[in-house]
């Protein structure tokens, strides 16, 4: 097929093409340097930001080590995730089986889903502290809208015809569900757990920006009134490649696993 | 297949083995917007008939079908399978649609064996089962794929071996061959027809054509435009002699040719 020609390039030119545009990126970062455009007090050149990074990896940056901000970071944004997904999925399965359940919680589910999380942070805060409880809590609220929305959406749409062959095969409820139902709703689940996981960790630095005293958000934070943009941007640069590598390990296992993607 | 206790045959008029009595469908029934789609029908087949139903589009044909399948409560009336009212879906009564609504996070093996499997067949029975049905709808080789590895007419065959597995007294087709091109159909209904000579279960095929109504069918019912009602019942003598001819002959033959065009008339008499 000639579309799916189209969909399946070969990776090595796309390696390369990826390669080139990261490193015209890196090109443009160091000419602004090279030529002054910013003054270069306010922007540390590609080098900087290098020698930051070795310098922080041995010695840490004010009493953490990188590790253990990455870490902090990354625990975080994972655990509202887990928390989230733990509570979204099974009640998006439920609202999508059970048309009062659906009825119950899809106004709750719909209006928290478009609020901004951080609205909320400062009444977390003063609930549950200033500590990682109500990060994680606000993690959690962010991604849990966002998989039941897609559970729900996904169980609501596989298709009835597969649901009555199941049934006249003489597969119970429970079978039907588990065989059918379930497998048939995990590729737009897994879409939702991709774009749930994203929020959480695009939250996460938000939150530690306003709290706390270890992590990426924090290390920014804390560079920012020293005006120490080499770390400024060398925490931005690890940041993007936490996500990236986040987003592409789910990928990845949604590949691996739901073979059925788009096929019938 | 269980016997039938002796009074309800003989409740049950001559040796009716599915039984539609006075059965009526009203869509949204009860509200301002109500259609009817079928009006109180009757019809009754024995076992091993092949009952193909034909009409104009929209005429209630697939909903007549999804009251025997136990999808669609009827609104009016009683359907029965073996003198038992039916209340549900269920094995003793296998579905194949037009589009294959196969399972393909399972492989083809495991969609053949979904009904026997589902129903906690022992495994050598579900195994025997498996092989038995792929290997006379040809897809034994391909057991280990996925559906969307196979062609159109490769879904279908599979979605018809799912249904046979289970080994229902009763085929409900609907449409089954309405998505395939004009060859693989023909050889589709050769093939159908094969395994029904061999096993002699009692189908109800709906069809769009008049063609392969009047070639597989012991009979032939005409329906009306919605709502829709059943205009004739034709009976038609080309399956039980087909399999000692050839199809494209059988098809060229007069007198298959007059039947068809029978149908035909009473089709286009009904402006359909």
């Amino acid at each position: 097929m000639s579309l799916g020609g189209l969909r399946r390039h070969r990776a090595g030119p796309r390696l390369a093409l990826g390669c080139v545009s990261v490193a015209f990126a890196l090109l443009a970062w160091q000419s602004v340097n090279t030529f002054h455009i910013i003054p270069s007090g306010l922007l540390a050149s590609p080098a900087q930001v290098v020698a930051a990074l070795i310098d922080i990896s041995r010695h840490g940056y004010r009493g953490t080590s990188l590790g253990e901000d990455i870490g902090a970071t990354l625990l975080r944004a994972l655990g509202g995730f887990a928390v989230g997904t733990i509570v979204g999925v099974p009640l998006g399965l439920w609202m999508g089986m059970n048309r009062f359940a659906a009825a119950g919680a899809n106004w709750i589910v719909q209006f928290l889903r478009p609020l901004p999380p951080l609205s909320f942070l400062v009444l977390l805060m003063l609930w549950l502290g200033t500590g990682d409880v109500a990060k994680v809590g606000l993690l959690a609220l962010t991604a849990f809208p966002i998989i039941a929305s897609a559970t729900f959406a996904a169980v609501a749409a596989v298709p009835v015809q597969k649901i009555q062959a199941a049934a006249s095969l003489g597969a119970s409820r429970g079978q039907i569900f588990r065989h059918v139902m379930l497998p048939a709703a995990l590729p737009t689940i897994s879409t939702g757990l991709r774009i749930a996981l994203a929020a959480a960790f695009s939250t996460v630095v938000a939150a530690e920006l306003m709290a706390g005293s270890d992590g990426l958000g924090w290390m920014i934070f804390s560079a920012s009134q020293f005006l120490r943009n080499d770390i400024i941007l060398l925490g931005i640069i690890i940041l993007g490649l936490l996500g990236m590598a986040l987003s592409s390990l789910l990928l990845g296992l949604d590949r691996g696993l739901i073979h059925w993607r788009g096929r019938e | 297949m269980p016997d039938q206790p002796l009074a309800e045959t003989l409740t049950a008029s001559a040796d009716a083995f599915v039984r539609f009595e006075g059965v009526s469908v009203t869509y949204g029934s009860g509200t301002a917007q109500a259609t009817p789609a079928l009006s109180p029908t009757d019809l009754a087949f024995a076992r091993g008939d092949f009952v193909c139903i034909v009409g104009p589009s929209g005429c209630g044909k697939t909903t007549l079908m999804q009251t025997l399948a136990g999808f669609l409560p009827p609104t009016g009336g009683r359907v029965s399978v073996g003198g038992v009212e039916v209340s549900g879906p269920g094995p003793d009564r296998g579905v194949v649609f037009q589009q294959a609504a196969l399972f393909p996070w399972k492989t083809v093996a495991a969609n053949a064996g979904f009904g026997p499997a589902m129903r906690g067949l022992p495994r050598t029975e579900q195994k025997e089962r498996v092989e038995y049905w792929l290997r006379s709808v040809g897809l034994w080789d391909f057991r280990d794929r996925y559906p969307y590895q196979l062609s159109g007419g490769m879904q279908q065959r599979l979605a018809i071996a799912r249904a046979l597995a289970n080994e229902p007294e009763l085929l409900l087709m609907d449409e089954p061959f309405g998505a395939l091109d004009a060859l693989t159909r023909e050889k589709m209904q050769e093939e159908l027809h094969a395994v029904w000579k061999r096993r002699g279960m009692t189908v109800l095929f709906i069809t769009h054509s008049v063609d392969e109504a009047v070639y597989l069918g012991t009979e032939v019912v005409v329906m009306s435009r919605r709502p829709g009602r059943i205009l004739e019942r034709i009976p038609a003598p080309f399956a039980r002699i087909a399999g000692e001819r050839d199809i494209r002959r059988i098809k060229a033959g007069a007198d298959f040719v007059a039947l068809r065009e029978q149908v035909l008339e009473l089709i286009w008499g009904e402006g359909g």
